[in-house]
């Protein structure tokens, strides 16, 4: 009787040690699918300090980031008002800088309690190539050229392509998904423009026609959505991989309607 | 009487069996059974049902990869063959094609005739035949039966680029002409026997204005494809028979443009066991199954399926074809 009744309060203890465990979930190096935000940089200078979380991986990373952003002014969190993000990257001494295209203007979202928004890095920092951020609260406080890093992701797709007529470069970042299935998937991406490589704009306008395509097999499928405008600079369709194997999806789009694409419009590629 | 009544069905049993894998219907129909008469018959009449269930692919490496879905297709193939003379004998082969597929979000099922297919087959030797031997006549037994067979198929099924959905596709969507050479030779007399056949399968280009209902513009076309079987076949008594074929092919790569697509030739090998049962000289049923290995290097850019089949034959006898 008493190691019955010692074995039920091992086990009540047990019970209740996991249901009081940490609630938070690091997010997987996949696509942003939740609110799960982690810290992955830290920016102090004096009084000020602010820190980037990311939903999308434990570290920012090439591609598409979910990302949030707490501002500290002498250790109380501002919980109003907007934050600018200025990525610079800088490969050698005086070099040429270039940027990436992230959210124009990160509010502040009080389910979340941060500032969100988005980045969208196409190179990784390394030896010779290192990104610094230039913050901005409110346009009040500002918190210049501070050294983050940024990693490769493999599941990176990020389509660059030039629309010949206005020489203007165009960037496709796919959001989802990173880990395609066998059928129909939930295609999501952004679109953006730039003609310096340091001012990207966000594209919200376009048409996109998508096709995906088995390159070895030489078949397509059916019943796929062309992704339309939904918000945020996001882009979302349906693919259906009807089969397992190495699938395309090429992305033809139209702006101010005129293809901007080429002939051969960029592929992503999934592997389902 | 019995002697001529064996002989007869050994001649058919060797003149027809299975020979030819079916692809898997999102690829939209597959090669079509080929009636063979033997020598003694005028005309034939075969109803087919197939039931083919698709297992997955190997990839442009070999590597088999599953599929997530159920897809099953159905076929009921009516064919009929007709023999002119002792060397020339033709057949039509009109297939009707269910397909399902358990794909989420997409039309579960769908059906239409498919590819016809016309086949004609010129024997150039037939075994056991009476030929001279100084001033007698005496039954050979050396030559093989030999034939030289042509085909084309028409495509008159639904393929990629007039259907809807994957399930809707019940044809290949382009013209396709084969040449090929059938042998058959008996090791033991009235019992065993051996058979290859080798065909060589052209497809031509077929422009694309439509693709599952979107628009499209582009040419697809398959690459050459070599087909290659070989079977044993051994036969109990006078009314049934056993074969097992070694079957595959190789397909070169696709053009699509006019341009070669890389890595988009094709090849698989199967395995097909077949029963032959003889209720009546003039009527035979013929069970099979097609069986793959769902394993790496089987294969090529190919679908793996299993296959069941049978076949109901009837044939019109007519002893007067010298």
């Amino acid at each position: 009787m008493k190691i019955l009744i010692l074995s039920i309060i091992l086990f009540s203890l047990s019970v209740i040690y996991y249901s009081c465990g940490d609630n938070s979930v690091t997010p997987k190096n996949e696509e942003p699918t939740s609110n799960n935000y982690v810290k992955v940089v830290t920016a102090e200078n004096g009084n000020l300090k602010f820190e980037i979380w990311s939903a999308t991986a434990s570290f920012l990373r090439i591609g598409y980031n979910k990302i949030g952003f707490k501002v500290f002014e002498n250790n109380q969190e501002k919980n109003s008002g907007f934050v600018k993000f200025f990525p610079k990257m800088y490969h050698w001494l005086n070099s040429p800088m270039h940027s990436s295209p992230v959210k124009e203007r990160y509010n502040y979202v009080d389910t979340v309690g941060m500032f969100t928004g988005y980045a969208i890095f196409t190179m990784q920092s390394d030896t010779s190539s290192f990104w610094y951020g230039f913050y901005n609260f409110n346009d009040l406080l500002f918190l210049d050229s501070a050294l983050f890093n940024v990693q490769i992701y493999q599941g990176l797709q990020i389509k660059i392509f030039v629309d010949n007529q206005t020489a203007a470069d165009y960037l496709i970042t796919l959001i989802k998904p990173y880990s395609p299935a066998q059928g129909f998937n939930t295609f999501q991406c952004m679109l953006h423009r730039t003609s310096d490589d340091i001012h990207y704009e966000q594209v919200d306008d376009a048409q996109m026609y998508i096709m995906p395509w088995m390159p070895t097999m030489l078949h397509g499928s059916s019943n796929n959505v062309d992704p339309v405008h939904i918000g945020e600079g996001i882009y979302e369709g349906t693919a259906n991989f009807n089969m397992p194997g190495e699938w395309y999806v090429y992305d033809t789009v139209y702006y101010q309607n005129r293809k901007i694409t080429p002939n051969i419009p960029p592929k992503f590629t999934f592997n389902p | 009487m019995n002697i001529k009544i064996i002989s007869l069905v050994i001649v058919i049993v060797l003149l027809i069996n299975i020979k030819n894998s079916k692809a898997c219907n999102v690829c939209g129909g597959g090669t079509s059974d080929i009636a063979v008469l033997a020598l003694d018959g005028r005309m034939l009449f075969n109803m087919g049902f197939m039931y083919d269930h698709y297992l997955g692919i190997w990839d442009q490496n070999g590597k088999w990869r599953e599929s997530d879905f159920t897809t099953n297709q159905y076929k009921i193939a009516v064919a009929i063959a007709y023999r002119i003379n002792k060397h020339f004998q033709f057949g039509i082969t009109v297939p009707y094609v269910f397909n399902t597929s358990s794909n989420t979000g997409l039309k579960q099922s769908g059906s239409s005739v498919g590819d016809l297919s016309v086949s004609a087959r010129y024997e150039l030797f037939h075994e056991f035949q009476l030929r001279k031997s100084g001033s007698k006549k005496k039954i050979d037994n050396l030559y093989p039966y030999l034939a030289f067979i042509f085909g084309i198929t028409i495509p008159t099924g639904k393929s990629d680029e007039t259907a809807k959905n994957e399930v809707d596709v019940t044809g290949k969507g382009f013209y396709s002409t084969s040449l090929g050479i059938s042998v058959i030779k008996s090791i033991i007399k009235n019992r065993f026997q051996m058979s290859a056949d080798l065909s060589w399968q052209h497809s031509f280009t077929n422009k694309y204005e439509t693709y599952f209902g979107s628009s499209a513009s582009f040419t697809k076309q398959a690459g050459d494809k070599f087909n290659y079987s070989m079977t044993v076949n051994y036969i109990f008594g006078s009314e049934h028979a056993v074969s097992l074929t070694a079957t595959g092919f190789n397909q070169s790569a696709y053009l699509i443009n006019d341009n070669v697509a890389n890595n988009s030739d094709e090849r698989s090998f199967n395995f097909i066991l077949a029963y032959t049962y003889y209720p009546h000289i003039q009527f035979r049923i013929t069970p099979s199954v097609k069986w793959t290995f769902p394993s790496n290097n089987f294969g090529r850019n190919a679908t793996g399926s299993t296959t069941f089949n049978i076949n109901f034959t009837y044939y019109i006898p007519d002893y007067s074809i010298k």
